[in-house]
């Protein structure tokens, strides 16, 4: 399910549903990539939500809809997949800010977002701590600060980059199954073995890696190119 | 015979002698860098001529321009082919100056410098409103807005804000010619007048799933309609281009007939002869000089590399591809496509997952460029079989003989012209 794209997918987070897709069917799992357009109601039945970046002001109306909606709160609170990229992970908190001030966030998650005193825009590379997974590479850019509460944990420690920028070097966050990140790049594109976490998750079952001789090439060149 | 001439320099030339002094030295300054940097093969030396002189005279460009009529060329996509077809369509009765595609402060100095009485400037997008208003542009084209180079511009609407801060404030007379399909150019334009909307086309529609204006969720139509419920609408075009015709005010109808290739070509040619009849030059006369150019800027040119004939196509953010994709998926030559992503391509390659490479399928395709492996990657996600070739010429060897369309982003676009040669 990716949840309103043309208003959350700014920085390609669209890719994360072909990603998705892509690694389902080539190990035979059926997958359909749904696209709930901002005036469609959310459907229940997803196996994996996903939330993308965008601007404010799209921001502060998807955030309006989907309360309004009230699908989202039901498939989180009943273990539902999320992974949220960004403006989509800011939505699930309690609180984000946008132009217009302080806006109450859909309250999913335990996390709080003020705007910090600069952008963070770069490459990120994070060490994962709530997941079991290899290092993590994307690309930021925000001017999020994210205190992540009691309820929650932080995704993994920032290697590079600024990621939640509360001042404890974390970044991202995970509370049940929601994946809440500030890497884009599209972050599944990037890091297939978190796609391929969500997509095991999904079906109940871990699944036998694929050969990724190209997307194994990319981090290698990323990861170089980020750590030099 | 020579008196003519002379007549002609006198009536259309602003005497030099008008320039403060503080200028003269600003204009030598520029002149001196600029044959110094292209004689170290630096390029044209733009630049570094026009950046010279506006730390020697921060406010050259104002008065340079004092008394000259300023056309300002700006949006997302189409800037440089644009600012040529007007500059090209107004040379069919005047002298005119225009940038070469470098399209901040610095590249406005050296057609500032020239004695063209009439200018046509191609202005990044976030610079139009402190150009605009040093020159008193007396005619502003906008474009189209959509995503592009996101870890430097950050919020797309911050365009059509500073766009719309400008034009609710202008003080002297400024005409816009604006693109009618945009709801973000629209919204931007305001209450603005004197305003001639232009059917620009607006096909990658990713960034107007909100109106602008209040924020509602409102569709935009497979013709490219557009109304709102907050009043909002896609306002009466009176320039458009269906099947091939101009149309004009008054009932005024061409054949378009141009050597350039694709539908954003079209919409361009329709911006030149609305600015040209602005101005006051003859339709027919304009578009005849329109209906020449083959090539801007070693852009859409046809370069014969040992047998191949490489057709050059520079696109950078998802609508710009979107328009390229479109012009290469006329034909099934092999395609390579060359990706960077340095600072003016954009740091951050994610767009490339907007792009609708899907349609790619079944071609033969190379990926090239610094970030050939995202390219790739991306590529084989879309269910497009390619091969990864560090060396964008060397790739287009390995193809058989025959027609090749070569797309690369903005840098890895001019290294190709440089390893070609070919002038830009």
């Amino acid at each position: 399910m990716h949840v309103y794209p043309t208003v959350l997918g700014l920085y390609g987070d669209r890719g994360n549903a072909l990603v998705l897709a892509s690694r389902a069917l080539r190990r035979g799992i059926a997958a359909e990539i749904v696209a709930v357009e901002p005036a469609e109601p959310v459907p229940a039945h997803g196996d994996i939500y996903l939330l993308g970046g965008g601007e404010d002001l799209a921001q502060s109306i998807a955030v309006d809809l989907l309360r309004a909606d009230g699908t989202l709160a039901r498939v989180v609170e009943g273990g539902g997949i999320v992974l949220a990229v960004c403006a989509g992970m800011q939505v699930l908190g309690h609180t984000f800010s946008a132009a217009s001030g302080l806006v109450t966030g859909l309250g999913l998650v335990d996390i709080t977002t003020v705007v910090g005193a600069s952008r963070a825009v770069g490459e990120l590379l994070v060490t994962p701590t709530a997941l079991e997974l290899p290092t993590l590479t994307g690309y930021e850019n925000h001017r999020g600060r994210t205190n992540i509460g009691a309820d929650a944990r932080p995704l993994g420690l920032v290697d590079q980059g600024v990621g939640t920028g509360n001042g404890d070097g974390t970044e991202g966050v995970v509370q049940r199954r929601v994946v809440g990140t500030y890497l884009h790049g599209p972050v599944l594109a990037r890091n297939p073995t978190l796609a391929d976490l969500l997509l095991g998750w999904a079906v109940g079952a871990a699944l036998a890696p694929l050969a990724d001789p190209t997307a194994d090439a990319l981090r290698v060149e990323r990861l170089r190119a980020v750590r030099r | 015979m020579l008196e003519a001439v002379i007549i002609s320099t006198t009536q259309r030339r602003v005497p030099s002698g008008r320039r403060s002094p503080r200028a003269h030295l600003a204009v030598a300054a520029a002149r001196v860098t600029s044959a110094l940097s292209k004689r170290l093969g630096r390029g044209h030396g733009t630049v570094i001529g026009g950046r010279v002189a506006l730390i020697l005279h921060p406010k050259l460009l104002g008065e340079l321009t004092r008394g000259r009529a300023v056309t300002i060329v700006t949006g997302t996509n189409g800037k440089t082919t644009t600012t040529h077809l007007v500059a090209e369509a107004l040379r069919a009765d005047r002298e005119v100056a225009s940038t070469r595609g470098a399209n901040l402060p610095t590249g406005q100095v050296e057609p500032a410098m020239s004695r063209a009485p009439e200018l046509v400037l191609e202005i990044d997008e976030l610079y139009v409103p402190r150009v605009a208003t040093e020159v008193q542009a007396s005619t502003l084209v906008l474009l189209n807005i959509s995503r592009d180079q996101l870890d430097r511009i950050t919020e797309i609407r911050r365009i059509a804000e500073a766009w719309r801060d400008l034009l609710g404030g202008v003080t002297w007379p400024l005409t816009v010619i604006a693109n009618a399909d945009d709801p973000l150019v629209v919204w931007a334009v305001g209450d603005h007048e004197p305003v001639v909307w232009v059917q620009g086309g607006y096909w990658w529609r990713e960034d107007a799933a909100l109106c602008p204006a209040c924020g509602r969720v409102r569709p935009i139509a497979d013709d490219g309609d557009w109304h709102c419920a907050c009043g909002s609408q896609r306002p009466h075009v009176a320039w458009w281009v269906a099947d091939g015709v101009l149309h004009g005010p008054g009932g005024y109808a061409a054949p378009l007939g141009l050597a350039l290739p694709g539908r954003s070509s079209e919409a361009q040619a329709a911006f030149a002869l609305a600015v040209a009849t602005t101005r006051g030059t003859d339709p027919d006369a304009a578009l005849e000089r329109v209906r020449a150019v083959d090539t801007v800027n070693g852009r859409f040119g046809a370069v014969d590399v040992d047998g191949h004939q490489l057709r050059l196509l520079l696109a950078k953010n998802p609508a710009s591809w979107n328009e390229a994709l479109h012009l290469v998926g006329r034909s099934d030559a092999p395609v390579v496509l060359c990706v960077n992503a340095r600072g003016p391509d954009g740091r951050d390659t994610s767009w490339l997952w907007d792009v609708p490479f899907e349609q790619l399928r079944g071609r033969t395709v190379i990926a090239s460029g610094d970030r050939r492996l995202d390219l790739a990657l991306r590529l084989e996600t879309a269910g497009v079989a390619c091969r990864a070739d560090a060396d964008p010429i060397a790739a287009v060897h390995s193809l058989p003989g025959g027609a090749v369309d070569l797309v690369g982003t903005y840098t890895a676009f001019h290294d190709v012209l440089k390893a070609l040669d070919v002038a830009w």
